[in-house]
């Protein structure tokens, strides 16, 4: 963060809204399609899954009735007051039949909601192994030019906000719609009057709806810009804090998040103020229809055209009736925000991976012969790195590579590893064109060592290991082989000890002897290793010396070396020097030739 | 993605019921029993009793908030009883006019239309008044909520900013961003609408209770009220149960994280060793164990929701036979039956979010812990934490610096830096630092601009003023610093450079920029010093950035300039250029440059060469040469990097 030191500021908010809108427009028609197509394959859960919630949409709408038959059958008892005992049990009937109702909701409920979860963990479990499988074989590019929190987002968060829609939207859609078909149908074929009243209502409650979710949307956006802001503003400032202190800036900037800050006040007020006033209308607005019912209802009441328990129930109705609008309003944010990581996933998956070969040509046996033939490269445009480099290593050579710091020397062996492609030239292991041959098949043939070792969390094993499927009888073979079977053997667990991620527990030296052990495992014909600067103490540095002789024995090697005195042994070394090949020969040779190695082994030496 | 959640320790809440007991005890008490000391018991009470204090302190700033807006709070709850008040007439008048129809015959028929359009008028206006009561609630108990993250975000930042720079090796940006993001949301979450809720919740279920009472049959009451303390029962049980097996997701989904984290990061290895499928394998399966934890998770909530739909419908079955028979009995009217079976319905309600609410309160609570942490957080360096400043600091410096055995080892380190350091800068001179990576020319820089303090043996003094006794703003007003990581704030050009609490005036600030030889490029940009840096402006070069924060550290006109390494990304004509200009500037100023380019410093008065925490080579270029040790071999190494193959095509 620190080192390109800018960040957003003031006014940034903006430009961030700006991005969002153009986010939304660059969805394109396909994208509904895209998020709901994860959710084929479940096609007969989720139809399972909507019936059940049809069956309860229909108890949902039976109560009321029940409870509205109940009243009348107390208007009609008082009314005829010879007769209490049949009315009673009637009302007895009614209370079963609601029991009866709320088991079968209880119990239908139950299955449709476990239904929808698991189906949809289900979902997202599949995308998010289908994704990852993706990403692992996408090629080096891709991972230079993207930041690992952004690829964790794709392969986690956005999954998830994926899933939202098939737990919360999908299902729930229909639930809203059918629920207001069935009240409309129920209150139509109860009392015409009374139905268009409430639907007169309707209007106003929809509007109402709306015009709060819009303004609602709007709110959060900008309360989200400016919080946006603050961290913004945080973010640039923990990463700047010492130049605000030995500039003695900190009033100033006290006062400067003070005005960030009160703008998200002042935003969270006025989203209290929206809120304060869209809700409780919502509530006028059903008061109002509540009244309207009694006045209408109340006066066929009087008339004796209409009866009380169909005052009750078209109250009640009413209530449900306003509800799905309220919710279907809601599931807009939730597709919304769905709809964008499923963009983002999409896109990632169109990606193209690390590419078979047109031609392909079988590696078979290695025998570890390497040539680089005019090979040009550059990571941008006509920016060239490597320039027409040209060597050749034959079965069991080793060669070196020096040259200062930024010369070319790592790319040689990210070439030869397949990380990137070259754009002129040509390179040939055992004669065959690296292009014919299979990515995996070539790294298998090839054991690496590099100069920041890599440790996985688990244990000392499976990290020598990896993967791979070899016994601990070899793993200990191979660590002995390179002197790190004593410092393993001296752990408290041997080989069996944890190791955490980046392996902070082990010294640098001991990092770097179990890498030598993780390349030696694998038993490859071909070694390139980026030898390590870090200075370690003489003991360590001749273990590692001594286990790098036995790493090397009887493979081909290319060494990028730092210390000239591990590769004086070394066949031919090669001084690359501002992307060039300027020297190469053996270490006499070198040395009589008297120019750029000479000079710097003398620096080393002298 | 947390890393609080990643050691994945189990919280102090699910412990069986006699240890919680015994150990809610000791946390009370404060200190902890022999027999747990040394156990893993140990670590989880510690932390507990931390957590409590902190959540003590951060109660001490919340008390002292609501005492001053006491006002606020107490019409919010006055609110909040009126709005509840109105609730309860709605029932009340259906009720009514329930009766009131019933007991309609011809003779009070015009009457009886006239009090009901009357009573229905009513509804709506009870309606529009329970409107203005919801906004004053709303206005007082949320507006005090938002006003409390203001001042909490507040005085979170005014604290950061005083904090040392150890604070922020210790913490990362994340970590603090996700105090003033998260934890302050729960906050308010709890003060704003777990207040609104209990107050609501507790106002509500009471009035309804005593009306219901004193209406109706305490028999009926009692009835329909038998469902709620299962209700409560089953929520507080199944909350903890929900926690449990939420806690059991949000675990295996940051496993889920850190195993995507490592593989991406490590994505060389990956590859190198072709790995690629054991990894998708080894992510399938905790990408599995996350499935399943959804799924038990699944499993309970398809139980709860359902029940308590379940308990509340048994409440409507008791209103429906009892109060329907007591109706048919003549006990209630059927007015007075509606009317319940509203209430019903109002205090349901409430008693559904008890569970919500009580997981805002507990998170709450942590969250205030947390940022009292900060809030409560001692700075490492200040004034008057070696004594009183020395009254005779002059305001202005002459440029005189004397290290004096100085020993340094940065807190989260093993190694010294420094293991006695001397050397002696005379006013005006010109002093290049040298050294390898970690050597500790930076770490140089930091102790002279007390970003860190000497805490072992050793000092630095100014003009013979031991840097303890020289107020920090005295100090750094001395000292223009240019430090490595070339950062600059993303406002305007002129802000940047004229970055201090001093005000320069345009022509000030244009000239520093023309010292830095970087004036050329800003008035190339449309707006000139007005250009706004950072990712909605202009994107500098890294020479570009360099320049600039020379020129902010060149207009204060200290005596004492420390360039770190400040022309690394500067080309060598540029280079020359800056050189020349600083000569100019250099002239009656100490300056002490740290670089790894011989050409920027051979001209230096002093050359000082760090290797092992101390000077292993001490003089002048010349000197230093005829000495052939480490001066020399990175001098000859420079030049072989310099060299011009011949016969290679220039490109």
């Amino acid at each position: 963060m620190s080192g390109s030191g800018l960040g957003m500021g003031k006014g940034g908010t903006r430009g961030l809204d700006k991005v969002k809108a153009e986010e939304r427009k660059k969805l394109d028609k396909n994208a509904l399609k895209n998020l709901l197509k994860h959710a084929v394959p479940y096609w007969p859960q989720f139809l399972l899954a909507l019936v059940l919630v049809l069956v309860l949409t229909g108890a949902e709408l039976i109560r009321p009735y029940i409870m509205g038959t109940a009243i009348d059958d107390i208007v009609l008892a008082l009314d005829n007051p010879g007769n209490t005992g049949e009315y009673k049990n009637h009302i007895m009937l009614m209370g079963l039949v609601f029991l009866g109702l709320a088991v079968l909701q209880l119990v239908v409920s139950y299955f449709s909601t476990l239904l929808l979860r698991i189906t949809s963990a289900k979902i997202v479990m599949n995308l998010r192994n289908k994704v990852f499988k993706h990403v692992q074989n996408l090629p080096f590019t891709y991972f230079d030019k993207t930041p690992v929190g952004s690829i964790v987002t794709r392969i986690c968060n956005d999954t998830n906000t994926i899933s939202e829609m098939y737990t919360n939207v999908l299902v729930n859609f229909f639930r809203d719609i059918f629920m207001m078909i069935g009240v409309i149908i129920v209150m139509f074929s109860i009392n015409v009057k009374l139905a268009l009243t409430v639907l007169a209502v309707l209007p106003l409650i929809a509007v109402a709806a709306i015009m709060f979710r819009m303004k609602a949307r709007k709110i959060f956006t900008r309360m989200r810009a400016k919080l946006t802001a603050i961290n913004i503003f945080l973010s640039e400032h923990i990463a700047g804090m010492k130049i605000v202190q030995a500039f003695n800036m900190q009033n100033a900037k006290k006062d400067e998040f003070d005005s960030v800050n009160k703008e998200y006040l002042k935003e969270n007020n006025k989203q209290i103020i929206t809120f304060g006033i869209f809700r409780p209308f919502m509530e006028v607005t059903s008061a109002l229809a509540t009244a309207l019912i009694l006045w209408i209802g109340g006066n066929g009441v009087l008339e004796s055209a209409i009866s009380f328990g169909t005052v009750y129930m078209f109250i009640n109705y009413a209530g449900k009736f306003f509800q799905p609008i309220m919710s279907l309003t809601e599931m807009y944010n939730t597709t919304q925000s769905s709809l964008v990581s499923s963009d983002r996933i999409e896109s990632l998956m169109k990606r193209g991976q690390e590419a078979e070969p047109d031609i392909k040509e079988d590696l078979g046996v290695v025998e570890g012969e390497i040539e680089f033939k005019n090979v040009w490269f550059a990571y941008v445009e006509e920016n060239w790195v490597l320039k027409d480099i040209s060597f050749k290593v034959r079965p069991g050579e080793k060669i070196a590579i020096v040259g200062t710091t930024g010369a070319g020397k790592t790319t040689i062996i990210s070439l030869l590893l397949g990380f990137y492609k070259h754009q002129k030239g040509e390179i040939l292991i055992d004669g065959k064109p690296l292009a014919h041959i299979n990515i995996k098949e070539l790294r298998k043939a090839i054991g690496t060592v590099r100069q920041d070792v890599f440790l996985f969390k688990g244990d000392i094993e499976t990290n020598i290991r990896l993967y791979n499927d070899i016994d601990l009888k070899t793993v200990k073979l191979a660590a002995e082989t390179v002197n790190a079977a004593k410092f393993i053997e001296e752990l408290p667990q041997k080989y069996k000890e944890p190791v955490n991620q980046r392996g902070t527990t082990l010294s640098e030296g001991q990092r770097q002897l179990l890498s030598f052990a993780r390349a030696l495992v694998v038993d490859p014909k071909i070694l390139v290793l980026d030898e390590a600067t870090s200075s370690v103490d003489a003991n360590t540095e001749q273990l590692i010396q001594d286990g790098l002789k036995h790493l090397l024995e009887g493979r081909t090697s290319i060494t990028i070396a730092h210390r000239l005195s591990t590769i004086k042994n070394a066949d031919t070394i090669m001084f690359l020097h501002h992307g060039r090949i300027a020297e190469s020969g053996s270490h006499q040779e070198l040395m009589e030739h008297g120019k750029l190695y000479y000079e710097l082994y003398s620096i080393q030496y002298s | 993605m947390n890393d609080r959640k990643n050691d994945h320790e189990k919280p102090f809440s699910e412990y069986d019921k006699k240890t919680r007991r015994k150990f809610n005890r000791i946390v009370k008490k404060g200190n902890i029993p022999k027999e747990i000391i040394g156990t893993k018991d140990e670590k989880v009470l510690r932390k507990q009793i931390k957590q409590n204090e902190s959540i003590r302190k951060g109660w001490g700033v919340f008390a002292e908030f609501i005492k001053k807006h006491k006002l606020r709070y107490s019409s919010g709850v006055l609110a909040v009883i009126a709005v509840n008040g109105l609730a309860i007439l709605t029932p009340i008048i259906t009720g009514e006019v329930v009766d009131m129809l019933r007991a309609a015959d011809a003779t009070t028929m015009d009457s009886t239309v006239a009090r009901l359009l009357i009573l229905c008028i009513v509804l709506v206006c009870i309606a529009v008044v329970k409107l203005v009561a919801n906004f004053l609630v709303r206005y007082c108990i949320l507006g005090a909520s938002n006003m409390l993250d203001y001042v909490m975000r507040k005085k979170m930042f005014n604290k950061l900013i005083d904090l040392s720079i150890n604070y922020f090796n210790r913490k990362s940006a994340g970590e603090i961003m996700a105090l003033s993001t998260n934890d302050l949301r729960t906050v308010r979450m709890a003060i704003g609408r777990g207040i609104m809720m209990i107050t609501n919740a507790i106002v509500l279920l009471g009035a309804g209770v005593l009306y219901l009472s004193f209406k109706m049959s305490f028999g009926l009451t009692i009835g329909i009220l038998i469902p709620f303390p299962l209700m409560i029962f089953m929520i507080t049980k199944f909350s903890k149960f929900i926690h449990t097996r939420f806690r059991k997701v949000q675990e295996t989904f940051s496993d889920l994280t850190a195993k995507t984290e490592e593989n991406i990061s490590g994505i060389r290895i990956v590859k190198s060793f072709v790995q690629e499928d054991m990894e998708i394998e080894n992510f399938m399966k905790i990408s599995r164990s996350n499935y399943e934890a959804n799924i038990s998770l699944a499993k309970i909530m398809a139980i709860f929701h359902p029940s308590l739909s379940f308990l509340s419908t048994l409440a409507y079955l008791v209103m429906l036979i009892l109060g329907g028979f007591m109706a048919v009995g003549g006990v209630i009217s059927l007015g007075e039956f509606v009317a319940a079976n509203a209430f019903l319905g109002m205090l349901i309600r409430p008693i559904r979010f008890i569970g919500m609410l009580i997981s805002h309160l507990q998170q709450g609570r942590v969250s205030l812990g947390r940022i009292s942490d900060l809030i409560f957080e001692e700075p490492d360096i200040y004034d008057g934490k070696f004594g009183e400043s020395n009254k005779e600091v002059p305001k202005r410096f002459s440029g005189q610096i004397s290290l004096n055995g100085l020993e340094f080892k940065y807190s989260n380190k093993n190694e010294n830096v420094f293991n006695g350091v001397s050397t002696e800068i005379k006013s005006g001179m010109t002093v290049a630092v040298v050294g390898e990576v970690g050597s500790g020319k930076t770490t140089l820089a930091n102790l002279l601009t007390r970003i860190f303090d000497v805490e072992g043996k050793g000092m630095i003094t100014f003009d013979g003023f031991d840097i303890t006794e020289i107020p920090l703003k005295t100090l750094r007003a001395n000292i223009g610093y240019v430090p490595q990581d070339n950062f600059l704030f993303s406002d305007t050009i002129s802000y940047n450079i004229g970055f201090s609490e001093d005000r320069y005036s345009s022509e000030e600030i244009e000239a520093a920029s023309v010292k830095s030889n970087v004036y050329g490029n800003i008035i190339e940009f449309p707006d000139k010093f007005e250009t706004m840096l950072g990712e909605k402006g202009v994107n500098l070069s890294g020479g570009q950035k360099q320049r600039l924060c020379i020129a902010r550290a060149l207009i204060k006109e200290a005596p004492i300039l420390i360039l770190d390494d400040s022309l690394s990304s500067v080309d060598v004509e540029t280079e020359k250029d800056i050189l020349a200009n600083l000569k100019d500037v250099r002239a009656g100023r100490t300056c002490i440059i740290i670089s790894h380019r011989i050409s920027t410093i051979k001209d230096s008065d002093k050359i000082i060469v760090l290797k092992d925490g101390l000077i292993a080579e001490e003089g002048s270029h010349d000197e230093l040469i005829a000495e052939q040790g480490i001066y020399d071999r990175m001098y000859r190494m420079q030049l072989i990097e310099e060299m011009e193959i011949n016969g290679g095509e220039a490109s």
